[in-house]
């Protein structure tokens, strides 16, 4: 049913955003950016359920409980990126969200990181 | 989480857009970018409290 708000929600933000781009292009741009806020503002309850469950499901299998916090993280930094750089793509700057998403690509790599490690480490001692 | 922010930011839009063209009809362009500057800094008051706390809520969520 909350699909039905978030629709309806954005459809009010696109027109606004339509009407107002006539007037002056940047308040265009201000009222794309306020409907995406509230948008994940309204659907943050759900990924906080979610978060939750997975959380729920590390500790009880106990399977990987490192790496869920690596993995939330990078959920985070793609879930951010996104964010930003399809806001620049669409005030028509698309090189800037580009800028916006190799940063983006370089964090989630970075934070990735000791999974590749003890993967390595993993096959190594496999291979001895 | 009010929905009204959407439709105040088009109303400044607008508000600011008109008093633009009347300033610049009137022949006082510095008071028409003042108008413009001013309707930027107010919606960019309210946008950057939304941003924050967006911000802060998916740091608090994604652990980041």
């Amino acid at each position: 049913m909350d699909i039905v708000k978030i629709i309806a929600l954005s459809f009010a933000g696109v027109m606004l955003a339509a009407m107002v781009k006539q007037h002056s292009a940047e308040y265009g741009i201000y009222v794309a950016l306020g409907t995406g806020i509230l948008i994940l503002l309204y659907i943050s309850g759900y990924l906080q359920e979610a978060i939750d469950f997975l959380g729920s499901m590390a500790e009880k299998t106990g399977l990987g409980a490192g790496s869920i916090g690596i993995l939330l993280k990078v959920m985070g930094i793609a879930y951010l990126t996104e964010f930003s750089a399809q806001l620049c793509k669409d005030a028509g700057y698309g090189a800037i969200g580009m800028k916006v998403e190799l940063a983006g690509k370089l964090m989630i790599l970075v934070t990735a990181l000791p999974v590749f490690q003890s993967l390595a480490g993993l096959i190594l001692s496999l291979l001895e | 989480m009010d929905v009204s922010i959407i439709f105040r930011i088009a109303a400044v839009g607008i508000i600011v857009a008109v008093l633009n063209q009347v300033l610049s009809r009137a022949g006082r362009d510095e008071q028409a970018m003042m108008t413009t500057l001013a309707g930027l800094v107010v919606v960019l008051f309210w946008i950057v409290q939304y941003i924050g706390d967006l911000f802060e809520m998916i740091q608090s969520m994604f652990g980041l």
